[in-house]
This record gives C-alpha cells, structure tokens and sequence, in this order.
C-alpha cells in the first residue's frame, strides 16, 4: 500500500497541522508513504505522483473548500473538480475544511472515491487541548490502517467515539464546543451518502437507480430523454402511417422527421458525453 | 451605549467566560486565527459570529445533557 500525504505549510493554522501529519505519518511508519510537504505541495507534483505512481490512499492536510483542496502558499488547489480522474477508486482522507461539502461529494458520487474529511469548517484550540484535536483528526486512518479487517463505516463510528471522549476529557468548554463542532462536521461518504441533492430531478435519478443516479449527468440524461421522445414520435407516426391517417409529404413535416431529429440530437449528446469521460479518464 | 447591554443572558455569560481567559487563548476555525481580543471584539461587533458562536454553545449543552448522567 502506497500513501501520498499532502502537507502545505504557509500560515499559522497550516503550522499547527503540519505538525499533526507528522504525527500522523510516525503513526503509520510501517506503511509506505510518498511525502509531498511545504513547498512541494504544489498542484503539478501531487498530479505527477498520481500518475506516475501507484498511490491507494491520498492524505492532505490541512486548508480546503468546497471546491478543492487548497496548494502550498493558498495557491490555487492540489486536488479540485478537475483533476479528480486522478484519484478516481482511491481514498481521500483530508482535514479540509468544506471539502466534504461539494468537492468530496462528486469525488464519491462520480469517481468512486472514499472521502474522508469535513463539511464544514474545522476548528481547534491552540494550548493544553490541542493534542485532543489532533487524536481525533488522525484517529480515523490509524484505526482504519491498524485493523485492515475494518470497514470505513466502523473507522467513522470509533472516530465519532473519538470526538465524545475527547469532548469529555477537554480541559476547556471552547474546546468541548469545538470538539463537537467538528464531530459533527466529520463525513465519510462510503460509511454514509452524501446529503441529498437539492435538484428535484436529481433526487428523482437517485431513487430510481440508486448509486447510478448520483453520477449520471444532465447533459447524458436529457441525450437519452431525447432520444426515447425521438423513439415515441416515430412510433407514434409510424402507427398513424400504417392506419393510412397522414399524409407523409405534408408540410410542416410530421412526426417521424421530428423524431429522427430527436433521436439524433439525444445520440449526439450521449456520444459526447462519453467521449468526456473517455478524456477525463485516460488523462 | 456599551455593546454588552445589548446582549442575551447566555450571550453576556460566554462574553465573562471570553473575558476569563489567559491572554495566550487562541483557537483556529478554518483558515482564520482567533486570539483572545480578536473574538471578544468580534463577538461584541459581529452579529453573525456572535450567533454562530451561540448556536455552538447551544448545541454543546445539547450534547451534553444528552450524553451526561
């Protein structure tokens, strides 16, 4: 198992856990890692270590948003929407803050990943509390790593169990307050789904064809819509052909053009939404 | 008019508890740094920080009834 470990370190809070990945890494020694930290964080090496290398499980520390996972220096981002191809069936475990949010959601939902990190801000207290938080932040991939039998369901349970031990142990209220602040902000998507979409349609997809339904895009879904219209107005004129009904020189044209149009459009759409993913997948 | 006479009961108690702390309490909430006098001003000037931080006091207690003895 190969573990490529992410570690900006620019500012006062990325101080703080870079020192936790440390940790984290003398915690899982055994394990063989490829280090990227400080300066070599940088979007152009995480993506040259996922291609060239044969990495199961990506850990990042620390800054994120919604829609990635931010690069040394608040530059840009190591890891966003456009090169998730690259980290496609692997792990993500990130401290991230909002990552979770949108960013972890399409990795779990399009590309088969198993994200770990928030989805909200993370938040801790410098002082006598402080190694708490870390526990907590790193406990889910050593328990994970440490009993290989487990699943990421039980991994998020015993952190969460984690998370309560630690509220109860804090020194001070903040701490307890932030403690389960960020419990509660802690996602899993393979131990749990992310929430649901708010597009009705989308809720629709999801119901009907469970997974599948997360990853189907507009663009392939409105392709195949048209094409099964295209398919009804065909029928439709071809039963109205048969009955003798219409004249099939009339003008406008009638239903059949309509629906060979239709058919064609939605095939179009289709077959460039596969060619896309051929793209992104091949990268 | 001083700030905190326009505070709640529950927000007045987390301004003296802010106010209690040693000068070295610093906490962390995404990419930003919070020192002692840096959340007592904001927590007095910020509506929207103060609201936060009453909905995470609130949820603790919440927490914490439900998991006590």
């Amino acid at each position: 198992m190969l573990i490529l470990g992410i570690a900006p370190r620019f500012d006062e809070a990325t101080e703080h856990s870079f020192d936790w990945f440390l940790d984290l890494v003398d915690e899982l020694r055994k394990y063989r890692w490829y280090l990227l930290l400080g300066e070599e964080a940088t979007r152009e090496n995480v993506e040259r270590a996922l291609r060239n290398l044969e990495i199961d499980i990506v850990v990042f520390y620390d800054h994120g948003d919604e829609r990635g996972l931010v690069a040394q220096n608040g530059k840009g981002y190591c890891l966003d929407k456009k090169n998730l191809n690259l980290v496609a069936g692997k792990v993500i475990y990130t401290l991230a803050c909002l990552s979770g949010k949108d960013y972890g959601a399409e990795a779990h939902n399009k590309w088969d990943c198993v994200f770990w990190g928030y989805d909200d801000e993370f938040a801790f207290n410098t002082g006598e509390d402080e190694h708490l938080f870390k526990e907590c932040a790193n406990y889910g991939l050593i328990y994970k790593l440490k009993n290989s039998n487990s699943t990421w369901n039980e991994a998020y349970e015993k952190t969460r169990e984690k998370f309560n031990e630690a509220i109860r142990k804090a020194k001070s209220l903040w701490s307890k307050m932030l403690l389960r602040h960020d419990r509660d902000s802690l996602v899993c998507y393979d131990a749990h789904e992310p929430r649901p979409p708010r597009c009705p349609l989308r809720r629709v997809a999801i119901r009907l064809f469970g997974r599948a339904g997360r990853k189907i895009s507009r663009t392939f879904a409105l392709g195949i819509a048209l094409q099964w219209l295209g398919i009804g107005l065909c029928v439709h004129d071809f039963i109205l052909e048969c009955q003798k009904i219409s004249n099939p020189y009339r003008f406008p044209p009638h239903g059949f053009w309509w629906g060979t149009l239709s058919i064609v459009l939605g095939f179009i759409m289709v077959t460039w939404e596969h060619i896309k993913w051929l793209k992104r997948k091949y990268k | 008019m001083d700030l905190s006479e326009k505070l709640s009961e529950l927000e007045k108690s987390i301004l003296e508890y802010l106010k209690r702390q040693p000068n070295s309490f610093k906490w962390v909430l995404g990419k930003k740094v919070y020192t002692k006098e840096l959340t007592i001003e904001k927590f007095l000037r910020d509506e929207e920080f103060r609201k936060m931080i009453v909905k995470e006091a609130v949820l603790l207690a919440i927490d914490l009834f439900e998991k006590g003895d």
